[in-house]
């Protein structure tokens, strides 16, 4: 009797395990340098770093926005979640930013999720996304309104 | 012997009987053992292939560890931030269909300005721009600098940029520049029309510019301060005032608000303030004041603008220009339909309108159709009333396909 409710509790936890973990997966999780010293940021903070509306930590220190190349989906949640824009409204709205002095360049992208998260690891000030199952602890994981990815009421999702 | 055979030959066959039934009644026990032995195959060359591939993904694993940059190259920081200048280079145009009622104007192609933009990030902290124009319009094809800027970014409030720009005027003037893709109509509103295009505004400004955020938690308040030579109106002058015409300086201040309670809302003014000599004329204080509440989102805008124009004659009196525009548009998918108004009450007497012959009062109505059939290029078609005093007026049409890349 005891065994089959050690096994059924084996079990919960494994399935619960095993969801949570598919909840990362689906999350889009934003990774930061840790030099950043960033930790919970808002939605709308978030927003406007990754439109270079604002381009410094509450500390000073100066962010590098790198995103993932077009066809990842990564970077259609990222243009969903963080832009609300397609892939033409993002590339005309770094060109008109460019256009008016309000930023000097855009975004750089780079091929993969495991590239943007080396390069993130390894640059003071970076910023990116990863999807939540593919961060480690090479980079930080910063916390959306206070929720991580995989928690209930994360908002950036992965599709 | 015979007694012994006769006593064998009958247990023999009982025996052999006994053994035959036997066998036939294990004959389905031995199938089920080779069916559990076929399946047990299975499994074990399941396992087999299954342990096979395991050290296969070992294997990559293993090189990885070991030559980490061989197996996946990783872009290092040197890629991204540190191979300075970051050239980028872009192209707008536009060619345009134009029909007028006008009297003397004829049915038209016109060739729109070519505009190159050049941008290039110096270091972490600057940043150069050159905002050209090969204009078709002047008999000849005539190369302008629009916007020339060197830019350095202290901080998020302060940022430094010294050339010429376009004054921070209002919304408008600031926001779209040469070039009309990124602008909805097919013209600018006529208060923020060039100076080589009859505008009455100083559009641009040689000097010294600084804008930054203002520390103002969610109204998130933003400020402009700039320092330029101000336009020269004189007669004959050239529309972009490469030096000062006397020792006073343009001034101007401007402050917006983009509160984060109501992403896409900018409200916000400015105030511009110069002394104007122009030849053969008194000295003219001039005054700009501009009002604005704009309200833009993806698939919606809505810009609404008001502009006070004061130039106070030395021993004189002070002539009032204001100008009014509203203009709203909504994205249908690739479609975007789009009405504009414009009131302007111009000061009848005013002597630097009256140098740019731009005596009227009108009233403008605009409609229009935008479809952006595909990335970067666009098409208009529009419709635009013009109301001059209270009789004449003039009806134009026109078509523009406009483009950058």
């Amino acid at each position: 009797m005891k065994a089959k409710f050690f096994l059924a509790l084996l079990a919960f936890a494994g399935l619960t395990g095993l969801a949570a973990a598919q909840d990362k997966a689906a999350d889009l999780a934003i990774i930061a340098n840790k030099s950043t010293k960033l930790d919970n940021v808002s939605t709308a903070d978030l927003k406007r770093y990754f439109k270079a509306e604002k381009t410094k930590t509450p500390d000073g220190t100066k962010l590098v926005v790198v995103a993932c190349d077009q066809g990842t989906p990564e970077r259609a949640a990222a243009l969903a979640g963080l832009y609300a824009m397609n892939e033409a409204e993002y590339s005309d709205y770094f060109v008109e930013a460019t256009f008016t002095g309000a930023v000097a360049a855009a975004p750089k992208s780079l091929a993969s999720a495991a590239a943007v998260k080396a390069f993130v690891a390894s640059t003071p000030g970076a910023l990116g996304y990863v999807k939540g199952s593919e961060t480690d602890d090479s980079v930080q994981v910063l916390k959306i309104d206070g929720k991580l990815p995989g928690e209930a009421g994360y908002k950036l999702k992965v599709k | 012997m015979k007694a012994t055979t006769r006593h064998l030959l009958p247990r023999a066959l009982l025996l052999t009987g006994i053994l035959a039934l036997n066998v036939r009644a294990q004959t389905p026990d031995l199938t089920a053992i080779v069916e559990q032995l076929n399946a047990l195959r299975a499994e074990v060359g399941a396992v087999k292939a299954e342990n096979a591939a395991l050290r296969e993904q070992l294997g990559h694993v293993e090189q990885k560890v070991a030559h980490p940059v061989a197996a996946a190259p990783v872009p290092t920081v040197t890629d991204v931030r540190d191979r300075y200048p970051q050239i980028e280079f872009h192209l707008l145009g536009d060619i345009t269909y134009n029909r007028s009622n006008e009297t003397g104007a004829h049915n038209t192609f016109a060739l729109g300005d070519l505009d190159p933009v050049v941008t290039a990030k110096l270091t972490d902290h600057s940043s150069a721009l050159g905002d050209f124009v090969i204009a078709a319009n002047h008999g000849d094809f005539a190369f302008e600098t629009e916007r020339l800027l060197l830019q350095y970014k202290v901080n998020d409030s302060l940022n430094v940029s010294v050339g010429r720009f376009h004054t921070m005027i209002g919304y408008y003037n600031n926001t779209y520049h040469n070039g009309t893709y990124f602008q909805t109509t097919v013209d600018r509103p006529a208060i923020y029309d060039f100076e080589d295009n009859g505008g009455i505004l100083p559009i641009h400004s040689n000097g010294v510019s600084v804008d930054g955020d203002i520390p103002s938690g969610s109204l998130r308040l933003h400020y402009v301060a700039e320092v330029a030579n101000g336009r020269d109106y004189s007669p004959g002058a050239a529309p972009f005032a490469i030096e000062d015409t006397n020792g006073q300086k343009a001034f101007n201040l401007a402050l917006f608000a983009r509160p984060e309670a109501l992403p896409g809302l900018q409200v916000g003014g400015s105030v511009y303030r110069d002394a104007v000599s122009p030849d053969g004329l008194a000295r003219v204080n001039q005054t700009v004041f501009s009002a604005y509440a704009v309200y833009k989102n993806r698939s919606f805008e809505w810009l609404n603008e008001f502009v006070a124009l004061r130039d106070a004659v030395r021993d004189d009196r002070t002539y009032s220009t204001d100008d009014f525009y509203t203009q709203v548009s909504r994205k249908f998918g690739a479609f975007r339909p789009y009405l504009r108004l414009e009131w302007r009450s111009t000061a009848a007497g005013d002597p630097l309108i009256a140098l740019l012959d731009q005596h009227d009062t009108f009233r403008t109505q605009t409609v229009g159709l935008r479809y952006d059939f595909t990335p970067m290029m666009g098409l208009k078609a529009e419709m635009e009333r013009n109301i001059f005093g209270h009789s004449a007026s003039v009806t134009a049409s026109t078509m523009q396909l406009t483009f950058r890349y």
